[in-house]
């Protein structure tokens, strides 16, 4: 073997080598990316958190005591809001205790109970590999937050888990590319899949048949198929429709309800009952949705486990595969498979 | 007056640790403050710079963590980076001394192009459906920020770090 043969594989094969077995390890099992997670998310969020907190305390302190303009007039504004609000929820619950009544009697399971969590943001793109739209929240697996819980605000969906830290986690805003959610329409209940298209570009809403009625300003709310969102929470705002010409589908267009960016403080959803969309079912044959359809990650049928394990947030994208797929069991004998670790990886 | 030898810490001067720490808040300001451009190499450069391979091999783990962690792509991006980083360093020592401000302005350029080739290549690699920035503008983003942050640490450590001369 020639001396040049030698450094040649010393220093460019051996290392690409180990590179990549340590790639395709990290790849199966996940362990790298966990730790990178515990670490990596704990550093910057200690790192961070001193600092937006005094900036809060900075910016509360100044509206607070010292910008006082036009607090007058907004507090009587906000007096006449909460007036009318009253009324309406006075006219509000009467229906609810009637629906409440209704669903009992006709025996419906009862819908899943989730607890709520506040966080604070603390950071946004915070290097040069954050390339998705993400948060980072001062909520972590130490307080009970697992991947795929969804983020709302009082006023809708922000997105949801997307990678959990021990004390922070990262969240995958609704604007983001990889991002889809099942969604209804408010008042014609047509179902459809929403899913970003990146910063500042509007929302886009896929799978609407021609025929089916949609109208801009009409409000999209979570389906709450595929078990990752509750049903009913505001997601977006239809701002365009387009009738289809040749295709069966409108091109309908939306916005967030929110300025996603520019939230302080985000509420976190857990279900309480243990479920977890990312995870197969222990028992085959249970009666929980098998499939995930807002990015998550998809339960695999029998003899597609492991191509499944790793899949993500591909479903939505095919109109003959329905991400929204509630209603179909875990098939029998499925081989119990890994979650998927990498929340956003597309199914190859 | 000599310069101390490397090593050797002048009194009155900042202990490395504490130094490091106070880097690592400030690079994580900057690449939040920045919109995600990578602030924490040019610690990383200042440490090969002066010899410090002890610094560099713990200080590489905890970036490669910490820059890792708080992406969005599976592990190994970072690890490529900085494997590239040392390879170019080692080959560009042999064309222009590392004190010199040329050597900083061109490797730092060297650094963003490949920054971008491994961000854009493990994104397309990945299969992750984000759309990556335009090449040219981005590359010009990050070689400023490099060169700024490599500069000013430099000077920096050189008045206040721990150690003798850079």
């Amino acid at each position: 073997m020639s001396p040049r043969f030698k450094y040649l594989l010393l220093f460019f094969f051996l290392p690409l080598f180990l590179y990549f077995s340590m790639y395709t390890w990290n790849w199966k099992t996940g362990y790298l990316d966990r730790l990178a997670a515990m670490v990596g998310l704990d550093v910057a969020g200690w790192v961070m958190a001193p600092g937006r907190w005094l900036q809060n305390n900075v910016d509360e302190f100044w509206s607070r005591y010292v910008y006082l303009v036009g607090v007058r007039q907004e507090n009587e504004d906000l007096n006449q809001r909460v007036r009318e609000l009253e009324l309406e929820l006075a006219r509000v619950s009467e229906k609810a205790k009637s629906a409440d009544r209704l669903t009992s009697l006709l025996r419906f399971s009862p819908e899943a109970n989730w607890e709520t969590r506040g966080g604070r943001v603390i950071g946004q793109r915070l290097g040069p590999n954050a390339i998705l739209e993400t948060l980072l929240i001062d909520l972590g697996t130490a307080h009970g937050v697992r991947a795929n819980d969804p983020v709302i605000s009082p006023r809708g969906v922000v997105g949801r888990i997307a990678k959990p830290g021990l004390h922070f986690s990262s969240v995958l805003l609704l604007s983001d590319s990889t991002s889809r959610i099942p969604v209804i329409t408010s008042d014609g209940r047509v179902p459809a899949i929403v899913q970003g298209q990146g910063p500042g570009a509007f929302l886009e809403v896929k799978f609407i048949p021609r025929n089916d009625p949609v109208a801009p300003g009409e409000i999209l709310i979570s389906s709450g198929q595929g078990g990752v969102f509750p049903k009913g929470i505001p997601v977006a705002r239809v701002v365009e429709v387009t009738p289809a010409d040749v295709s069966l589908f409108q091109k309908v267009y939306a916005e967030p309800l929110l300025a996603l960016r520019y939230y302080e403080e985000l509420l976190v959803l857990s279900r309480t009952d243990g479920y977890d969309p990312g995870q197969p079912m222990a028992s085959a044959g249970a009666a929980q949705p098998a499939a995930n359809g807002t990015a998550g990650q998809v339960v695999p049928a029998a003899g597609s486990a492991k191509a499944a394990a790793n899949s993500t947030n591909a479903t939505a994208d095919k109109p003959d595969q329905p991400a929204v797929n509630a209603s179909k069991p875990a098939a029998s004998g499925a081989e119990p498979s890994k979650p998927a670790r990498h929340p956003v990886r597309k199914r190859s | 007056m000599s310069a101390a030898p490397y090593g050797s810490r002048r009194p009155g001067r900042i202990p490395d640790p504490v130094w490091w720490a106070g880097y690592l808040v400030l690079a994580l300001w900057g690449q939040e403050i920045s919109g995600g451009f990578d602030f924490l190499t040019p610690g990383l450069l200042v440490c090969l710079q002066t010899g410090r391979w002890w610094t560099v091999v713990w200080m590489t783990v905890l970036w490669v963590l910490v820059q890792e962690g708080i992406g969005n792509l599976a592990f190994g991006v970072a690890v490529l980076f900085y494997a590239g980083m040392f390879a170019f360093f080692l080959l560009t020592k042999w064309l222009l001394e590392p004190e010199n401000p040329l050597f900083i302005l061109f490797f730092s350029l060297v650094l963003s192009v490949w920054a971008w080739v491994v961000l854009s290549g493990a994104i397309s690699f990945q299969e992750i459906g984000a759309r990556m920035h335009s090449p040219w503008p981005w590359v010009a983003k990050q070689w400023l920020a490099y060169v700024l942050f490599w500069g000013g640490m430099l000077v920096a450590y050189r008045r206040w770090g721990g150690h003798g001369r850079v």
